[in-house]
C-alpha cells in the first residue's frame, strides 16, 4: 500500500481546474444514513488565506460535511476540490496538507503531549518538531503530562498544536470551542485569527455560535438541514437581509350599539377587538427579494427578506411599512429557522 | 507510516506482548516437563495440547488488546483523522498479532519436535503434517478472536452463541467436539497421524480463518467504520440482561435436549426374557429352552454385578443367536436410535462358553452406564480386569492359580511388557493392548484387582471398583473439574490406603512366586513373530507379502492355529472389530510365507498382527498390532 505523493498538481482536465483563489470547494455533496439525508447537495467555497465560519444548528450537517471533506466519510455524491485538485474523496496525500481538529478529542490517554507529537509526526513528511515544541510552549501545554490528565481546553489546544505543526495549507476545525469556558474560547479564536493574520493560513471552522463567527470569520456559510442556505461575506450578509415590519393598522370604524340598561348589576359583554385592514406586502412578487422567514403575528406582518439586487434596500418603502436592520443572530435564526413548537 | 503504527501498538500493548511471551515460555516449560515425565514411553507431542490451549488464550488476549481496546475507547477516531487509510490500521494490527501468534506456535512446536526426537522417527511428511495442522490452528484461533473483537460488546453474545450452538450440535448429533475442525487439528490424532494430511479439516479451518478475517475487515470498513465504532461502545444494563438471558436460555436448551435424548429401549420381537431380575433386563432370541436358561443366568449375574457396583440401572441386553459364528465370536449390533446392548453369538454351539459371553457383556454394560468415563486410558486397567474379575469371582482369599489360565495370561503379559511399577505404566494401557492383545491385558487387569482385593481388603477393592466403574453422572464440566482436581491415582490412595506405586510393588511381589511356580507352562508360551512387506509400483495397487516365523517346536495346548489377522482401516481408525478382521491361516508349512490375496491402493490404512490360539490361556496371543498406510 503506497500513498500518492504529497505534492498535488491540478489535473489536465480543464473542467476540473477552478479559480486558484479557492483553497477548498465542495460541489454538490450528498450523504445519507439509511433514509435520512444528512447533507443534501451542499456547495461550499473557502477562499485562500481567509477564515470561513461554517454556521449551523446542532444536527444541521456540519460535522458530516467536515468528515467528508477530511476523507473520513465518503460522499454519496458530489466532489471536493483542494487547491485546484478535484476528487471524489480526500486522499491520504491531500490529508497531509490539512490540519484537522475534530469536535471531540480521542487521544490515547497514556500518551503525553510529547509522545503524541512523535506519533502524529510519523504520518506527516513535513512535520516540524521545533514548531510543535514552540506551539506547546506558546499554548502553555505541559509536554510530559498524559493527555488523560489535561483539561478540555488544554486538550483542544493540544489538538490545535498537532494540527498546525506540519504547516498545513488548510486548517479545518470542527466546533473547536464547544465545551470550553469563555476565556478558553476567546483564547482559542485569537490563536486561529493570529494564524490567519500572521501565516495566511486558510481556515474553516464550524460552529453554532454567531458571536464566534462575528469575531473571527471573513466569510460565512449557513447550513440548515444539510443545505447551504447562505454563503458570503459577513458585511454583505448584514446589508442584504432586513426585516420588513408592518406599521400598526388603523381600526375600521364600527357604530357602537346603544346601551339599554346602565344598572351596575347587569353583566357587561366582553370588549371585542376592533377589526383592522391587512396591508398588502409591497415586496410580494418582486424579483431580487427572497423571503427568508415570515414572523407575522395577528396584529402585524413581520417578514425577513434578503435582497440580492446590486444596491439592496435603496428603494423607499410605501406608507405603513418600515425596514429594520438585523443582527447576525437574527439573520441566522431566519436562515436556520427558529422552530418553536406551538405549545 | 506503518512503522509508526507498529511502534504505537508495541508501546501501548507491551504488557500484553510480555504476557504472551510468558505464556509461550510456560507452554515450552510444560513440553519439557512432560518430556521428562514421559521418559521413553508414548508420544511427547501430546504435550502440545496444553500449548494449543495457551495459544488460544494468547490469541484471545491479542484480539482483546489490539481490537477491543482501540474501538471501545474510540481512539480509532483519532487514527482516522490522521492521513492514514482505514484498511491499513486494521491490517497493521492483524499482521502484527498474527506474527506474534505464529512465533509462539512455531516456538512451541519446534521445542516439542526437538524433545520428541528421542522417541519419534521423523519423516519430512510427518513434520509437514504436524506443521500444517498446528500453524493452521494457530492462524484460525487468532483470526477468530481478531474478528470477534470487532463485534465489540456483542462479542460475548457471539461467544455464547458459538459455544451454545456447538454444544447443542454435539449433543443432538452425538458428535465429539474433538472430531470437528478446527479442534480436530490439535486433537487426539495430532501426535500420531504420520501419513495423511487432514485436508478436509485444514480446508475448513482455513476457510473459517479467512471468514473471520473478512468479518474483521468488513466491520472495520462498512459505513466508514461507524458500525465497529457503535459496536465498540460499552455494554448497557439492558445488553447485560439480554446476554445473561441468552446464555441461560442456551444452557437450559442444552440441558433439556440432553434430558430428552434418552433413547427408548430396543424392542426385540420374540425372545425369552429373564425372569425375576431386579435391574437387568435380558432378552435372548429366538425363544427356546436354552435361550430362557441363558437369559435367566445373565440376568442373575448382571443383577449381582449391579448390587456389587451399586448400579441403579443398566441398559437392556439382547442376545441373538447367530449359528454361523465361531463359538468364541461375539458380534455387536449398534443401536442408533434405541437404548440397549445387542450381542450376536452362537450360544447353542457345543464349544460355546458362558464365561466368555459374560466377559463381553460386563464390559459393554459398564461402558454404557459410566457414559464412557470408565474407558479413559488411565483407569482402563480396572474395566479390563473387571470383565474377567466378575465372571470368575469367588473367595477373595483364594490363591491366584484358582483361575490358572487368567494367571498365565497375566504372567505372559508382564513378561512381554516388562515391569509395570509406575503409575505411568498403567496410564499407557492402550499401548499395552496393542502389544499383547486385550485378552492378555485383561488378564493383567484381573490379577491387579485380585491382588488389590488381597492387599487392601475386599471392601476397599470393591469401593475402588465402584469409584471407577459406577460413575453414573453424565460427563460435564463439573465432572471434568472433579477429575482434574482429584486425579484417579490420588483417589486410589484415598480409597485403598496405598499409593499406586506401593500397590504395584506389592502386586509384582505377589506375582513373582507364580513366575517360578508356572515357569514350565510359561516357557511353552511362544513369542510370535513375522513381518510384512508391501510391494507395488508407484500409482499402481500394492500387494502384501507376509513372512511368518514359527516359534519352533510348540505344544498345541499353548500354541495352535496361527493366523495373520489384518484389515483395512478408515482414516484415524486404528482398531477394527473382530468381525471386520480377515484371517489368513498359517498352520501349514507352505502357507507360512506368501502373498495375501487382495491388493490395496496407495494411502489405504492397514492394520495387522500375527496371532495364534492358546488353549492354556483360553485366548489368543499376538505378535502385536501394527498400523500403517499402504505406501
Amino acid at each position: 500500500m503506497t500513498d500518492a505523493p504529497a505534492t498535488v498538481t491540478p489535473t489536465d482536465n480543464p473542467e476540473s481546474l477552478t479559480e486558484e483563489s479557492s483553497a477548498l470547494r465542495a460541489i454538490g455533496l450528498r450523504k445519507r444514513y439509511g433514509r435520512v439525508s444528512v447533507v443534501n447537495g451542499l456547495d461550499l467555497e473557502v477562499p485562500r488565506g481567509k477564515i470561513y465560519g461554517f454556521l449551523g444548528r446542532n444536527g444541521a450537517g456540519k460535522t458530516t460535511t467536515i468528515r467528508m471533506l477530511m476523507g473520513i466519510l465518503k460522499p454519496d455524491r458530489g466532489e471536493i476540490e483542494f487547491f485546484g485538485h478535484r476528487t471524489r474523496r480526500t486522499t491520504t496525500a491531500l490529508k497531509r496538507r490539512i490540519g484537522y481538529v475534530s469536535q471531540s478529542q480521542h487521544f490515547y490517554p497514556w500518551m503525553s503531549a510529547r509522545q503524541l507529537g512523535r506519533f502524529v509526526g510519523g504520518f506527516y513528511p513535513n512535520w516540524d518538531t521545533a514548531e510543535y515544541d514552540r506551539l506547546l510552549r506558546v499554548l502553555e501545554i505541559p509536554p510530559d503530562r498524559r493527555s488523560s490528565q489535561l483539561s478540555g481546553g488544554m486538550r483542544m489546544k493540544l489538538a490545535l498544536a498537532l494540527a498546525l505543526a506540519h504547516h498545513p495549507d488548510l486548517l479545518i476545525l470542527d466546533e473547536p470551542t464547544a465545551g470550553l469556558d469563555p476565556v478558553a474560547q476567546r483564547e482559542f479564536l485569537e490563536i486561529v485569527k493570529n494564524q490567519s493574520r500572521n501565516h495566511g493560513r486558510t481556515t474553516l471552522f464550524s460552529t453554532h455560535r454567531i458571536d464566534e463567527v462575528e469575531r473571527a470569520a471573513d466569510k460565512v456559510g449557513i447550513i440548515d438541514e444539510g443545505v447551504m442556505r447562505y454563503e458570503g461575506d459577513l458585511d454583505d450578509l448584514r446589508a442584504e437581509v432586513r426585516r420588513l415590519v408592518e406599521m400598526p393598522r388603523k381600526p375600521i370604524a364600527v357604530p357602537q350599539p346603544t346601551e339599554p340598561d346602565e344598572s351596575d348589576d347587569a353583566p357587561k359583554p366582553p370588549a371585542l377587538p376592533l377589526p383592522t385592514v391587512r396591508r398588502e406586502n409591497p415586496l410580494a412578487g418582486h424579483d431580487g427579494y427572497e423571503l427568508l422567514r415570515d414572523e407575522s403575528v395577528p396584529e402585524r406582518q413581520q417578514l425577513i427578506y434578503r435582497c440580492t439586487l446590486p444596491s439592496p434596500w435603496m428603494a423607499p418603502m410605501p406608507d405603513g411599512w418600515r425596514i429594520e436592520p438585523l443582527s447576525l443572530e437574527d439573520i441566522f435564526m431566519a436562515y436556520a429557522g427558529l422552530r418553536v413548537a406551538e405549545v | 507510516m506503518t512503522s509508526t503504527l507498529i511502534r504505537k501498538e508495541l508501546h501501548q500493548h507491551w504488557w500484553a506482548f510480555l504476557l504472551i511471551g510468558l505464556l509461550s515460555l510456560l507452554g515450552i516449560g510444560w513440553i519439557l516437563l512432560f518430556s521428562i515425565m514421559q521418559g521413553q514411553g508414548g508420544s511427547h507431542l501430546i504435550a502440545m495440547r496444553l500449548h494449543a490451549f495457551l495459544l488460544a488464550f494468547s490469541a484471545l488476549i491479542l484480539g482483546n488488546r489490539l481490537v477491543v481496546a482501540e474501538y471501545s475507547s474510540r481512539t480509532q477516531l483519532f487514527l482516522e483523522s490522521l492521513p492514514l487509510p482505514r484498511l491499513r490500521i486494521v491490517l497493521v494490527k492483524f499482521f502484527l498479532g498474527l506474527i506474534v501468534i505464529l512465533l509462539s506456535a512455531a516456538g512451541g512446536l519446534s521445542i516439542a519436535l526437538v524433545v520428541s526426537a528421542r522417541t519419534e522417527v521423523y519423516t519430512p511428511r510427518f513434520i509437514g503434517i504436524l506443521n500444517a495442522r498446528y500453524l493452521c490452528f494457530a492462524v484460525f484461533v487468532y483470526c477468530f478472536f481478531f474478528g470477534m473483537g470487532f463485534l465489540g460488546r456483542y462479542r460475548f453474545v457471539g461467544y455464547a452463541l458459538i459455544i451454545g450452538g456447538i454444544t447443542l450440535l454435539t449433543r443432538i448429533r452425538d458428535l465429539q467436539m474433538s472430531d470437528l475442525a478446527p479442534i480436530h487439528l490439535v486433537g487426539g490424532t495430532f501426535p500420531f497421524e504420520r501419513e495423511v494430511y487432514p485436508v478436509t479439516s485444514l480446508a475448513i479451518t482455513g476457510g473459517l480463518a479467512l471468514a473471520f478475517f473478512l468479518l474483521a475487515v468488513a466491520l472495520a470498513s462498512v459505513r466508514e467504520g461507524s458500525v465497529s465504532s457503535l459496536l465498540g461502545e460499552r455494554m448497557s444494563y439492558r445488553d447485560k440482561i439480554t446476554l445473561t438471558a441468552l446464555i441461560f436460555g442456551i444452557l437450559s436448551a442444552a440441558y433439556v435436549i440432553d434430558e430428552h435424548k434418552t433413547k427408548a429401549p430396543y424392542q426385540l420381537a420374540g425372545g425369552a426374557e429373564a425372569a425375576d431380575t431386579r435391574i437387568a433386563r435380558v432378552t435372548v432370541a429366538p425363544t427356546s429352552r436354552e435361550a430362557r436358561e441363558l437369559a435367566d443366568q445373565i440376568g442373575k449375574d448382571l443383577d449381582a454385578m449391579a448390587d456389587f457396583l451399586g448400579l441403579e440401572s443398566m441398559p437392556p441386553i439382547f442376545v441373538i443367536e447367530r449359528p454361523d459364528l465361531d463359538p468364541d465370536q461375539f458380534e455387536y449390533g449398534w443401536l442408533d436410535s434405541a437404548e440397549g446392548v445387542i450381542v450376536r453369538t452362537a450360544f447353542r454351539h457345543p464349544d460355546w462358553r458362558y464365561a466368555l459371553c459374560l466377559e463381553h457383556l460386563v464390559g459393554d454394560v459398564i461402558e454404557n452406564t459410566s457414559h464412557g468415563r470408565a474407558m479413559k486410558e488411565d483407569r482402563f486397567w480396572v474395566i479390563d480386569g473387571f470383565t474377567l474379575y466378575w465372571p470368575h469371582r469367588g473367595d477373595s482369599d483364594a490363591p491366584l492359580d484358582r483361575d490358572r489360565h487368567l494367571l498365565l495370561r497375566a504372567l505372559y503379559g508382564t513378561e512381554h511388557l516388562g515391569e509395570l511399577r509406575k503409575p505411568g505404566d498403567l496410564h499407557r494401557w492402550f499401548t499395552h493392548q496393542e502389544r499383547v492383545g486385550h485378552e492378555i491385558t485383561a488378564g493383567i487387569g484381573w490379577s491387579l484387582l485380585r491382588v488389590l482385593e488381597q492387599e487392601a481388603g475386599a471392601d476397599a477393592a470393591r469401593n475402588w471398583m465402584r469409584t471407577v466403574l459406577a460413575t453414573e453422572r453424565s460427563p460435564s464440566l463439573i465432572s471434568a473439574y472433579r477429575d482434574w482436581e482429584t486425579p484417579i491415582d490420588t483417589r486410589f490412595q484415598k480409597i485403598t490406603g496405598m499409593s499406586l506405586p506401593e500397590f504395584l510393588g506389592r502386586w509384582n511381589e505377589a506375582l513373582d512366586p507364580w513366575r517360578e511356580t508356572l515357569a514350565e507352562p510359561l516357557e511353552k508360551l511362544p513369542t510370535i513373530q513375522g513381518k510384512l512387506e508391501f510391494e507395488g509400483e508407484e500409482g499402481a495397487t500394492t500387494q502384501v507379502h507376509y513372512d511368518f516365523s514359527p516359534p519352533g517346536e510348540t505344544d498345541p495346548e499353548y500354541f495352535t492355529r496361527p493366523v495373520l489377522l489384518y484389515g483395512e482401516t478408515a482414516p484415524f481408525e486404528v482398531q477394527l472389530p473382530e468381525s471386520q478382521l480377515k484371517r489368513h491361516p498359517l498352520a501349514s508349512e507352505e502357507s507360512r510365507e506368501g502373498w495375501l490375496p487382495e491388493t490395496w491402493g496407495s494411502g489405504t490404512g492397514f492394520t495387522w498382527t500375527f496371532a495364534a490360539d492358546s488353549p492354556a490361556l483360553r485366548c489368543r496371543i499376538i505378535s502385536g498390532w501394527r498400523h500403517t498406510h499402504i505406501p
